[in-house]
C-alpha cells in the first residue's frame, strides 16, 4: 500500500507540472499589434494607412456618378436599368456611405496621434496631420455632395451623432482646409497632399458653395502657380498620358498612386477590360457626340481628348489603360496601377471661368480650350454667348474633360440642370442620396425627402 | 481508504432510504407468511418473500439460480420454513441477522477442485465456430481465447467459478462451473442495448449507467451506400441530429446541426472530438476506421465540454485490435451516379418565342420597335450537358488488418474512396492510413496510440459565386449558339455571339485543384497504481496542411488577360494543434453504490498560418508561359491571402458517477474553461451539469408486478446543464489592434483594424427528461426524449452606425431557445431463420429568437457575397419570436390579371397586367421593401428517418429512407436577382456578333417557365409575363424579380435513402478457401425522392450555417446523386 502511494504521489507531482500551463492563454496576433503598443514613430506608418484608406474610399465610387449621370451604359454582358434611380436599401448606396466614413475615422485618429504630441509634434508630424484634415475635408465633400446633411465627426467616436445641416458640413469642409493649407507643405510631388492640393479642393468647394470669389482666387493660385509646375498637357497623347502609372504629368495637382499591389484598385476591369466582358461602357450617346465638333455660335473642331478617351470599339473606354494597343493611346506598362487623379489643373480653369462668368471667363476658357483643340473657339466668341449657352458650354466641356472620372452628376445637380438627366423624368428627390436604411435605422438619422 | 465527504453524505442518504423500517431481528425468522407461487423465477419468488415479510434478502451472485422456475405454496408458515422449503434442493445455508436473510453458499469440501475446463463456442444461430471468443475466470485475471476450431481450454481452481465468455458483437454470457468439465457455448449475435458502452466525453459508460441523452452509431452496422463521410451516417438515423448534404460537389462536408440551431454566428455546427482530439470540423476519416460515433445531445451529456459545447459533441471512436486470431477485413465497392432530378432549359424554339414576347411587351409599354435578334443557324445547345457527365464514378476501397495477444493489440487500415460529380472535371478522392495501437507495459501501465494520416485531392470548379459561376452560367447561355467556333477555336463571349462566358471553355481551361494533407496522432498512458484508480496523461497532435492551387491556361479568355485573377495562383494554409490532458478516474463501490469520479485537466493550442501568391496575367507577357504550373520569379508576383490565427484553451473538469443498485443513477460533471481569446480578468466560464436516472424495472416492486412480463427496461431520466461556445468571438477580440499591410506608394503602412471587444461566453442552459424502455426483452426498443435549450448572450456581429469607423462589432446581443421532442423505436419484427428488424425515428424541434441587441424587434440580415443570391439586399431576417433563418421576403399572392387591377404607384412605375401581385401589407398602394414579411424558415419542423432490414438465410435486404418537413429553400438559381432561369427577358446585354455588330440578347430561361408564363387573362397566376428589362422603375432587379416567395419553395421530402441487398456466401463454402465471411451486395443510393421541390435536391444550402444571409439558397450548385453501386466485403 505504502509503495502504492508513493508510486501516485510521484505520478501526481509529474501531471503536476504538466498541468502548469495557464499562461499559455495570452497569445497576440502574428500579423497585426495592439494600439496600446503604437508609439510616436508609428504616426508615418498610420499617415501611409491612411493613404492607402484614401485609395479604397475613392475608388469605391469612381464611376458613380458617371452611371448615374447617363454617361455609362451596362458593358459587354451586363445592363444597366434607370441608372438615376435609388433605394435606401442599395447596397452600394451603403457601401459609400460607410467607406466614407471608416476614412473619416481613419483621418481622425491620426489627427488625434499627432494631437497628443502637443507642443511637442514636429512640423512633419504637424503636417501629416494637415494631409489628414484635407482628406477628412475631401470625404466630407464627397459625403455632403451626395447626402446632403450628414453627421460630422471629428474624433473617433463610438456614440451615435445625428446629421448636421448642409451648411453646417460645408463650413466644417472649409474649416478643415483653412486649417490645413498651414500645416502641409508645398508641392513637391503630385503623390503626396501639397498646400497646392488643398488650394485646388478649396476653389472646388468654394464654387460649390456659391462663393465665386474665393473660388476664382483658390483656383488662380495653381493656374498661376509661379514654379512652373503645373501645366495643362497640349496633345492627345499628353492628355492620355496622365492616366498611366508612373507619369509626372504636369497637370497632376494631386493623385493617389494606387501602386499597391496586395490592394488593387482596377480601372480597366470596370471599363477597358482585357477580356470579353466588364460592367460598363460609353452609353451610345455619349460615345457618338461627346466629342463632336461644333458650329456657330461657337466654332470648336478636332477635340485631342477623344482619341485619349474612345477607340474605333464603342465598348472602350481606353482612357484607363489596359497595357493593350489600340486599347490605349499612352503605353502604360502597369495598368493595373492607373492612379487616382483627385485634382488636375484643367479643372482649376473651368472652375476660374465659372465663377467669373462668361465676359471675364472668356479668356480664362480660350487659353484652356486651345490646349483641348485643334480649332478652339476664341475669347470672343465665347465673350458673345448668352449667360445659359455659357453655362452649356462650361457644362459640356467639364463632361468632355472628366468623362469617367466621377465628376458629371454633380455638375448637373450644382448647376441645377436636370434636363441634362432623360431619365429622371421629374423625380427630383434623387438628387439627394437616401440615407443607406441600415445607417438610418441603427443611428435614427432623418432620411432625405422622396424615399 | 479514505472517501470524499460529498461521498460519503450520499452513500449514507441512499442508504437511509432503502433500509427504511427496520424490524426487530428475533421477529424474522418465525414471521409468518402465507404464498403461492406458480412457475415464477426463483429470483421472482425470494423478492416476493422479501414483500410479504418486509426481510432483506442477501446473497452472492451465482449462488442461486434465479432465473429457474420454482412452484411454491405456503399457509401460515414461518419463514424460516417457507425458505427451507424453497430453498431445498440448492447447496445454502440460510443466516438471519437483523432483518437481513443471509443465503450462502455450503462450504463442501468437494467445492474445491482444480482441473482442466474445455469446450467450444459456436454462433447459436449459424452454429460456426468462433475464433478469437476471450474466456475469463469471473474476478480472476486468467483468461485465454478460443482457437481457429472454436475451442478453449481453461484451468479452474474452484467449484464456484464462474467463466465469462466475450466476443465483439456478441451478448456476453457467464456459465458458473460447478462440477462440470466440459461447458460448450452457443453465443447470441447482438449485444443487448443496455449493455452496450457508449462513449461520453473522457471515458466510456454502460448504457445502462446514462442518465443524460447520447445517441449512437456502429458504422459497421450502417448501410453506407456512396457516402464517404461518416458524419452523412446520422442523417435520419438518430434522433435530434439533422444532417443535411448541402451540394453534390465531391467531397463537399454536411451540413450537422444538433437539437436546432443553437447559434446564429456561426458556431452551429458541433465539436467533434475524434478519439479524444478536439475539432471544430470533422477531419477526413475512412469511415471503416469508425467503431462508433455517439452524439451528445442534451447539455449534461456534453457540458464536460464547456464552452464549445451549445450545439452538441459528436465523438468519434476508432477501432481498435482484439485478442485473437488476426482478422482481414476487405470491403470494397464501385458505382455510377446519374442526377435524378434534372433542370430542363429552354430549346432554342422556346427560348426564341419567350424572347419575342419579352420584346414585344417593352414595346408596348414603352413605344419602341426593338426586334429580337435571331441568328441565321440555330446550333441548338443544351449547355448544361456539355459540361456535365453522363454518369459518374464512385468507388471505394478499404483494408484492415486487426489482431493482438494478451498484452498487445493492433488495428491498422488503409482506405481509398473517389468520386466523380456530375460536372466534367470535378473529382475527389481520399486516401486514409491508421494504426491503433495498444499495449500493457506491466500491471501498472497501458500504452494507447493512435496515429492516422489522411491525404485528399479534389478537383473543383468555380460554381459558388467566387468567380465564373460555371453551372449558373451555362443554364443562361443562348441555346442557339454551339461552344466552338468553325475554327475549333472556343467561343467567347462579347465576341462570337454568346452573352456568358463559354461554360465549355471556364471547365476545361481552369485547373483548380486542392490538396489536404492531414495527420492525427495520440498517445495516452493509463497509469493503474491502485486498484480502481487511473491516472491517464495524453499528448495528441493534429496537422494540416491545405494546398489550393489555380491555374488558367491562356485559352481562359474569361481570366487569364485581367490582372488581379492571375494565370497561377497557390495558397498554402498550415493548421496545427496540439491537446495536453490528464485525468484521473477512481472507479469503486459501497454496497451497492458503485461510483466512478473523474477530475482532468486539458490543454490546447491551436495555430493557423496562410500564405498565398499568384502571378499576373499572360497579357503583355506578364507572365511568362501556360506551361508552368507553380509561381516562379518574375515581376508580376502578388500576395494573395496572408493570415495568421491561433487561439488556446485551458480546462479544469469533473464527474461524478454514481449508481446504486442498478436503480437510481446520478451523473455530475463541472468543467471550467479559460479562453485566450478573453482578457485575464474575466478569461474562465464554469459549465455545470446533472442528471438523474431511475432505472424502474430493477425495483422489486415493478419485477413482481404483471408488467415486468412486457417490459423488461424502464429507464426515467432528467437531466439540467449549462453548456457555452465563443465561436462567434475572434481570436484576438480582447485587444484593439492595429494591422499592417495597408501600403501606400511603396511604403508600409498601418490601419485600426479593431475595436477591443468587451465579450463573453454564449450560455446555453438545457433541460431534458427522458425515457429508454425495452419491450418483451429487448424485442422493441424505445427512446423518447423533450428538451428546453436557451441560449443567452447570443454572439453576433452586432451592426454598428458607420460613423464608429466600423460597420459592426461582435456583441453579445440577444437569446433564444430549442424546444423539441424526439422520439425512436426499433424492433425486431420477426426472429427466427426469416428475420425483420426495423427501427423509425422522429425529430420535432421548434427555435425561436427571444431577443435581440438594444430592444430591436428585427434586424434583416444584410446580403453577402454575389447579389445573384438574393438580390443583394438581404433575404433573411432575425425576427423575435421567429426562428433563426427566417425568410424575409415580399410576398406573392398572384398575378395581376388586368391592368386596372394595377394599383396606381404600381402602375407608374411599369407595372402591368402579367406582373406579380405582391401583399402590400403597410397599405400604402405601393411595393417597397417595407412590405417584406417572415415567409418561413429554412429549418424543418421536424425530419427523422425509417430503417427496415430483413434477411433470410444467406440474403439480407435493407432500406433506408429518411425525411424533412416544414423546411423552405429559396431557389436563386430561377432569379430573385437580375438573372436566374426565370428571368423572362429582364435579364439581357449586348453581344457582338462575328460581324462585329452589336446586338441585345438574352439570357435563357427555364423549360418549365418558358411555357407557363403569363400571356394575358387567366393563363398564369403564379408565373408572370415576359418582359425586357427596363420597364420598371425603382426596383434594382426589376419588378417580378425581387426577392419575393416567387422563388421560395417548400423543401419537405421523403428520401428512400439506401436499398441495399446483400448476399452471404455460405461458411461452408468459404472454409475452404480459409474465408471466414464474404459478403456481396448491390445498393442504390438516393433512390427515390418524393418532394414538391423542383430543383436539384430540396436539401441544397449556398452556406452551412442557419444564422448566415445564404442559408437555405439553392444557387443550383451540381446536384448530389443517384448511385448504383457493387460491392463485396470480405473477412478472413
Amino acid at each position: 500500500m505504502m509503495k502504492n502511494l508513493k508510486r501516485l504521489m510521484i505520478l501526481s507531482c509529474l501531471g503536476i507540472t504538466i498541468w502548469s500551463c495557464s499562461k499559455q492563454l495570452d497569445l497576440s496576433p502574428q500579423n497585426a499589434i495592439p494600439v496600446s503598443s503604437l508609439g510616436v514613430n508609428d504616426i508615418p506608418q498610420l499617415r501611409t494607412g491612411l493613404y492607402a484608406t484614401m485609395e479604397d474610399v475613392l475608388f469605391n465610387f469612381w464611376f458613380d456618378f458617371d452611371k448615374r449621370g447617363e454617361n455609362l451604359t451596362g458593358g459587354p454582358g451586363y445592363n444597366v436599368v434607370d441608372p438615376v434611380s435609388m433605394n435606401a436599401s442599395d447596397a452600394d448606396i451603403t457601401s459609400y456611405w460607410r467607406g466614407c466614413y471608416k476614412g473619416i475615422n481613419t483621418a481622425n485618429i491620426l489627427i488625434q496621434n499627432v494631437n497628443n504630441l502637443g507642443a511637442g509634434a514636429t512640423t512633419t508630424q504637424l503636417s501629416y496631420k494637415g494631409e489628414a484634415l484635407y482628406f477628412r475635408a475631401l470625404i466630407y465633400y464627397d459625403l455632403v455632395i451626395r447626402y446632403g446633411g450628414v453627421p460630422i465627426l471629428l474624433k473617433s467616436s463610438t456614440d451615435a451623432v445625428q446629421r448636421s445641416s448642409e451648411a453646417q458640413v460645408w463650413a466644417q469642409i472649409k474649416s478643415d482646409l483653412i486649417a490645413a493649407r498651414s500645416l502641409v507643405s508645398a508641392f513637391s510631388n503630385n503623390l503626396y497632399v501639397s498646400d497646392q492640393a488643398v488650394k485646388a479642393l478649396m476653389a472646388r468647394v468654394y464654387l460649390a458653395t456659391g462663393d465665386n470669389a474665393n473660388a476664382i482666387t483658390y483656383a488662380d493660385s495653381l493656374i498661376n502657380y509661379s514654379s512652373g509646375k503645373f501645366a495643362l498637357s497640349t496633345d492627345s497623347m499628353s492628355y492620355s498620358s496622365m492616366f498611366t502609372a508612373g507619369q509626372a504629368s504636369k497637370e497632376i495637382i494631386f493623385a493617389l498612386a494606387n501602386n499597391s499591389t496586395a490592394s488593387t484598385h482596377s480601372f480597366l476591369s470596370q471599363v477597358n477590360d482585357t477580356k470579353a466582358t466588364w460592367p460598363y461602357s460609353p452609353a451610345m450617346f455619349t460615345y457618338k457626340n461627346l466629342y463632336s465638333d461644333a458650329s456657330a455660335p461657337l466654332i470648336k473642331t478636332g477635340d485631342k481628348r477623344k482619341a485619349a478617351v474612345f477607340s474605333a470599339d464603342p465598348t472602350r473606354i481606353i482612357k484607363f489603360p489596359n497595357g493593350k494597343t489600340g486599347q490605349q493611346l499612352a503605353v502604360s506598362p502597369t495598368p493595373i496601377a492607373t492612379p487616382i487623379i483627385i485634382s488636375r489643373l484643367a479643372e482649376m480653369y473651368l472652375i476660374k471661368a465659372e465663377a467669373q462668368g462668361a465676359s471675364a471667363g472668356s479668356v480664362t476658357l480660350a487659353s484652356y480650350l486651345t490646349n483641348r483643340y485643334k480649332l478652339a473657339p476664341t475669347a470672343a466668341s465665347i465673350a458673345a454667348l448668352t449667360a445659359s449657352q455659357y453655362q452649356d458650354m462650361i457644362l459640356n466641356e467639364s463632361r468632355r474633360e472628366f468623362f469617367g472620372e466621377g465628376h458629371w452628376w454633380y455638375d448637373i445637380k450644382r448647376t441645377g440642370r436636370t434636363d441634362l438627366l432623360t431619365t429622371l423624368n421629374g423625380r427630383t428627390y434623387l438628387l439627394y442620396y437616401p440615407i443607406p436604411q441600415t445607417e438610418k435605422d441603427l443611428a435614427g438619422y432623418t432620411q432625405n425627402p422622396g424615399y | 481508504m479514505k472517501y470524499s465527504t460529498l461521498i460519503t453524505v450520499i452513500i449514507v442518504i441512499l442508504n437511509t432510504l432503502s433500509y427504511a423500517e427496520p424490524v426487530k431481528a428475533q421477529s424474522i425468522a418465525d414471521q409468518i407468511i402465507s404464498l403461492k407461487l406458480k412457475h415464477v423465477t426463483l429470483e421472482n419468488a425470494l423478492s416476493q418473500i422479501e414483500n410479504k415479510s418486509r426481510c432483506k434478502f442477501v446473497y452472492g451472485e451465482y449462488v442461486l439460480p434465479l432465473a429457474e422456475l420454482v412452484s411454491l405454496k405456503v399457509n401460515n408458515q414461518s419463514l424460516n420454513n417457507t425458505l427451507v422449503r424453497l430453498l431445498k434442493g440448492y447447496p445454502v445455508n440460510i443466516e438471519y441477522s437483523g432483518n437481513y436473510v443471509l443465503i450462502k453458499p455450503k462450504k463442501a469440501a468437494s467445492a474445491k477442485r482444480s482441473g482442466i475446463i474445455t469446450g467450444t463456442v459456436i454462433d447459436a444461430t449459424t452454429g460456426e465456430s468462433l475464433v478469437g471468443v476471450t474466456v475469463t475466470i469471473k474476478g480472476g485475471n486468467q483468461s485465454t481465447i478460443t482457437n481457429a476450431r472454436g475451442e478453449y481450454s481453461v484451468n479452474v481452481v474452484s467449484e464456484d467459478a464462474v467463466l465469462v465468455f466475450s466476443y465483439i458483437g456478441y451478448t456476453i454470457k457467464e456459465i458458473p462451473v460447478g462440477t462440470q468439465s466440459r461447458i460448450d457455448v452457443k453465443l447470441f449475435a447482438g449485444v443487448s442495448a443496455l449493455n452496450q458502452v457508449v462513449v461520453v466525453g473522457y471515458g466510456s459508460q454502460k448504457k445502462q449507467d446514462i442518465s443524460s441523452s447520447i445517441a449512437s452509431i456502429k458504422p459497421d452496422k450502417v448501410d453506407k451506400g456512396a457516402t464517404n463521410d461518416p458524419v452523412k451516417f446520422l442523417q435520419g438515423r438518430v434522433t435530434g441530429v439533422n444532417v443535411l448534404t448541402p451540394s453534390g460537389i465531391p467531397g463537399a462536408k454536411p451540413i450537422v446541426l444538433v437539437r436546432g440551431t443553437g447559434s446564429i454566428s456561426g458556431a452551429s455546427s458541433p465539436l467533434y472530438v475524434i478519439d479524444g482530439v478536439p475539432f471544430e470540423t470533422a477531419p477526413n476519416l475512412n469511415p471503416d476506421d469508425v467503431e462508433s460515433i455517439d452524439v451528445l445531445k442534451d447539455a449534461a451529456a456534453s457540458a464536460i465540454y464547456g464552452s464549445r459545447a451549445n450545439s452538441g459533441v459528436v465523438i468519434i471512436t476508432t477501432k481498435s485490435g482484439k485478442e485473437g486470431k488476426t482478422q482481414v477485413n476487405v470491403t470494397a465497392h464501385t458505382g455510377t451516379g446519374r442526377i435524378y432530378n434534372d433542370i430542363p432549359m429552354a430549346s432554342a424554339a422556346q427560348y426564341t418565342a419567350v424572347m419575342q414576347d419579352a420584346v414585344k411587351n417593352y414595346n408596348i409599354q414603352k413605344g419602341t420597335s426593338l426586334t429580337l435578334y435571331v441568328p441565321p443557324v440555330i446550333q441548338e445547345t443544351n449547355w448544361v450537358k456539355l459540361i456535365s457527365r453522363e454518369s459518374a464514378v464512385n468507388n471505394s476501397a478499404a483494408i484492415d488488418i486487426s489482431g493482438g495477444n494478451k498484452n498487445t493489440n493492433v488495428f491498422t487500415s488503409f482506405g481509398y474512396f473517389g468520386q466523380q460529380g456530375i460536372l466534367k472535371n470535378s473529382n475527389y478522392n481520399q486516401y486514409n492510413y491508421r494504426l491503433n495501437l495498444n499495449h500493457t507495459i506491466s500491471k501498472y501501465f497501458t500504452l494507447h496510440t493512435n496515429l492516422s494520416g489522411s491525404y485528399t485531392a479534389q478537383r473543383l470548379l468555380e460554381e459558388g459565386n467566387v468567380g465564373l459561376k460555371v453551372l449558373y452560367t451555362a443554364r443562361e447561355e443562348q441555346p442557339w449558339y454551339g461552344p466552338y467556333n468553325a475554327d475549333g477555336s472556343y467561343a467567347v463571349n462579347g465576341v462570337n455571339g454568346i452573352i456568358r462566358h463559354n461554360p465549355v471553355m471556364l471547365i476545361n481551361e481552369e485547373i483548380w485543384k486542392t490538396n489536404t494533407t492531414e495527420g492525427i496522432g495520440r498517445i495516452s498512458l493509463d497509469i493503474t497504481p491502485i486498484k480502481g484508480l487511473t491516472y491517464t496523461p495524453s499528448v495528441s497532435a493534429f496537422g494540416s496542411l491545405f494546398n489550393n492551387n489555380k491555374k488558367l491556361t491562356d485559352k481562359m479568355v474569361a481570366r487569364n488577360v485581367t490582372a488581379g485573377n492571375g494565370a497561377i495562383l497557390q495558397d498554402r494554409n498550415l493548421a496545427y494543434r496540439y491537446v495536453v490532458d490528464n485525468i484521473l478516474n477512481y472507479k469503486n463501490s459501497i454496497g451497492k453504490l458503485n461510483y466512478n469520479v473523474l477530475a482532468g485537466h486539458s490543454y490546447e493550442k491551436y495555430t493557423n498560418d496562410q500564405l498565398g501568391v499568384y502571378s499576373s496575367n499572360y497579357a503583355n507577357a506578364a507572365y511568362p508561359s501556360a506551361n508552368l504550373n507553380s509561381v516562379n520569379a518574375g515581376t508580376n508576383i502578388y500576395p494573395d491571402a496572408v493570415s495568421y490565427d491561433s487561439y488556446a484553451l485551458e480546462s479544469y473538469f469533473g464527474r461524478l458517477t454514481l449508481d446504486y443498485d442498478n436503480r437510481y443513477i446520478l451523473n455530475a460533471s463541472l468543467r471550467t474553461d479559460g479562453s485566450s481569446r478573453f482578457s485575464s480578468s474575466k478569461r474562465y466560464g464554469t459549465f455545470p451539469s446533472v442528471s438523474v436516472g431511475w432505472q424502474v424495472m430493477n425495483e422489486s416492486f415493478m419485477k413482481n408486478s404483471p408488467l415486468a412480463n412486457t417490459l423488461s427496461q424502464l429507464k426515467l431520466r432528467t437531466s439540467y446543464g449549462v453548456t457555452g461556445s465563443l465561436a462567434g468571438i475572434g481570436n484576438y477580440a480582447n485587444q484593439s489592434l492595429v494591422s499592417g499591410g495597408n501600403s501606400y506608394n511603396n511604403q508600409g503602412g498601418l490601419v485600426i483594424t479593431q475595436n477591443a471587444q468587451n465579450l463573453t461566453w454564449e450560455k446555453a442552459g438545457q433541460f431534458d427528461v427522458g425515457i429508454d424502455a425495452e419491450l418483451w426483452n429487448g424485442r422493441v426498443g424505445f427512446t423518447t426524449d423533450y428538451f428546453y435549450q436557451k441560449t443567452t448572450n447570443l454572439l453576433y456581429n452586432k451592426p454598428v452606425y458607420a460613423t464608429t469607423g466600423f460597420t459592426s462589432v461582435a456583441a453579445n446581443i440577444g437569446a433564444l431557445n430549442n424546444k423539441g421532442l424526439e422520439l425512436s423505436l426499433n424492433a425486431k419484427i420477426l426472429t427466427g431463420e426469416f428475420k425483420w428488424d426495423a427501427s423509425a425515428n422522429i425529430t420535432f424541434v421548434k427555435n425561436k429568437l427571444l431577443s435581440l441587441y438594444d430592444g430591436s424587434q428585427q434586424y434583416i440580415i444584410p446580403a453577402t457575397g454575389s447579389s445573384l443570391l438574393g438580390g443583394g439586399t438581404g433575404i433573411h431576417a432575425l425576427i423575435n419570436g421567429e426562428p433563426i433563418s427566417a425568410f424575409y421576403l415580399l410576398k406573392q399572392t398572384g398575378i395581376y390579371q388586368q391592368d386596372n387591377e394595377v394599383p396606381a404607384k404600381l402602375y407608374a412605375k411599369g407595372v402591368r397586367a402579367g406582373d406579380i401581385k405582391y401583399d402590400d401589407i403597410n397599405g400604402d398602394g405601393d411595393i417597397t421593401a417595407a412590405d417584406r414579411q417572415y415567409a418561413g424558415k429554412a429549418t424543418p419542423d421536424y425530419y427523422g428517418g425509417f430503417t427496415n432490414n430483413v434477411s433470410y438465410k444467406g440474403f439480407d435486404l435493407s432500406v433506408f429512407a429518411q425525411y424533412s418537413v416544414g423546411a423552405k429553400v429559396y431557389a436563386s438559381y430561377k432569379g430573385g436577382s437580375p438573372e436566374g432561369i426565370e428571368s423572362l427577358g429582364n435579364a439581357f446585354s449586348t453581344a457582338t456578333l462575328n460581324d462585329g455588330s452589336k446586338t441585345e440578347q438574352f439570357y435563357n430561361v427555364d423549360a418549365y417557365a418558358a411555357t407557363h408564363y403569363w400571356t394575358g387573362p387567366g393563363t398564369s397566376n403564379f408565373m408572370p409575363r415576359a418582359v425586357r428589362g427596363g420597364v420598371f422603375t425603382g426596383y434594382t432587379n426589376g419588378y417580378n424579380q425581387e426577392p419575393s416567395t416567387h422563388f421560395l419553395e417548400s423543401g419537405s421530402y421523403l428520401r428512400l435513402k439506401t436499398v441495399t441487398l446483400g448476399y452471404n456466401i455460405p461458411p461452408a463454402v468459404l472454409k475452404r478457401y480459409h474465408i471466414s465471411a464474404l459478403k456481396i451486395f448491390a445498393s442504390v443510393d438516393n433512390l427515390y425522392t418524393f418532394t414538391r421541390y423542383d430543383g436539384y435536391d430540396p436539401e441544397q444550402s449556398y452556406v452551412t450555417n442557419p444564422g448566415d444571409s445564404n442559408y437555405g439558397v439553392d444557387f443550383g450548385l451540381q446536384s448530389a446523386l443517384r448511385t448504383i453501386l457493387f460491392g463485396f466485403n470480405l473477412k478472413f
